[in-house]
């Protein structure tokens, strides 16, 4: 992709040089967040784990994460009662 | 749909206390009080009805956050915002269950690349001259494959050409 980036570079017009940018930013994103949350992994990694699952090997910002997701569905769900 | 299209996008994001920030909306849920579940939102004001106890929208000024004049409850809109947040709920309860990168995000690389490729078309010429002896060479082209891990629902898995940069 880098090698792709570069010959774009020559010409700061084309339209694909644009696309280019936003695939690598895309795929950047992805390994961020894998890296994240599943640094331990990532290096043999087969398949993409869920939160529980990585929450149950013990990785504590999944654990977290599904608190503030659990704490964030009450929320709602309490704020929808009281609206209706 | 919309809430549900971005949870799924996990464009959802929290801060340090796991308040919740909707960016499409400006939206922010956090607790009003330490006393109260009264939840508050930004951008559209979300207005507490103490006299009958409802929770209702009102037309707002998005820069100074107070009504706009005259006043009203919309009762369409609450009840709208009502079912969102259910939704937000329904949604947000999936989560943890889901991969934490979901077919959703293969699907975007792969439209991504494919509009990458389709704007990229014409750009490196079919065929390059040699100056040197006169002869041609065609352009190589290779190929990208995602494999997301999935084995089904995915749209992708496509064998996309990719035309080679030049070579230097």
């Amino acid at each position: 992709m880098i090698d792709i980036l570069d010959a774009l570079d020559a010409n700061p017009d084309i339209e694909a040089k644009w696309w280019a940018r936003a695939f690598a930013r895309q795929c950047l994103a992805a390994l961020d967040e894998l890296m994240l949350l599943a640094p331990s992994t990532i290096s043999g990694i087969e398949k993409i784990p869920t939160l529980r699952e990585l929450a149950g090997l013990g990785n504590q910002l999944a654990s977290e994460r599904i608190v503030g997701i659990e704490r964030l569905a009450t929320q709602s769900g309490e704020l929808a009662a009281h609206g209706l | 749909m919309l809430l549900r299209s971005h949870i799924a996008r996990h464009q959802l994001t929290w801060d340090s206390h796991c308040w919740l920030i909707y960016p499409p909306m400006t939206l922010a849920i956090f607790p009003l009080s330490n006393s109260s579940n009264a939840l508050r939102m930004r951008s559209l004001q979300w207005k507490h009805w103490s006299a009958t106890g409802a929770t209702s929208i009102t037309g707002t000024n998005t820069q100074t956050l107070k009504p706009l004049l005259p006043a009203y409850i919309s009762t369409v809109d609450s009840g709208n915002l009502a079912a969102h947040l259910l939704t937000l709920r329904a949604g947000l309860l999936e989560l943890p269950a889901k991969k934490i990168l979901g077919a959703q995000l293969f699907n975007g690389l792969n439209d991504t690349l494919r509009i990458l490729v389709d704007s990229a078309d014409g750009f490196f010429p079919e065929r390059s001259a040699n100056p040197e002896n006169g002869s041609t060479t065609e352009r190589p082209r290779i190929s990208m494959q995602f494999h997301s891990g999935y084995s089904h629902g995915m749209r992708g898995n496509a064998w996309t050409s990719w035309p080679h940069p030049p070579l230097r």
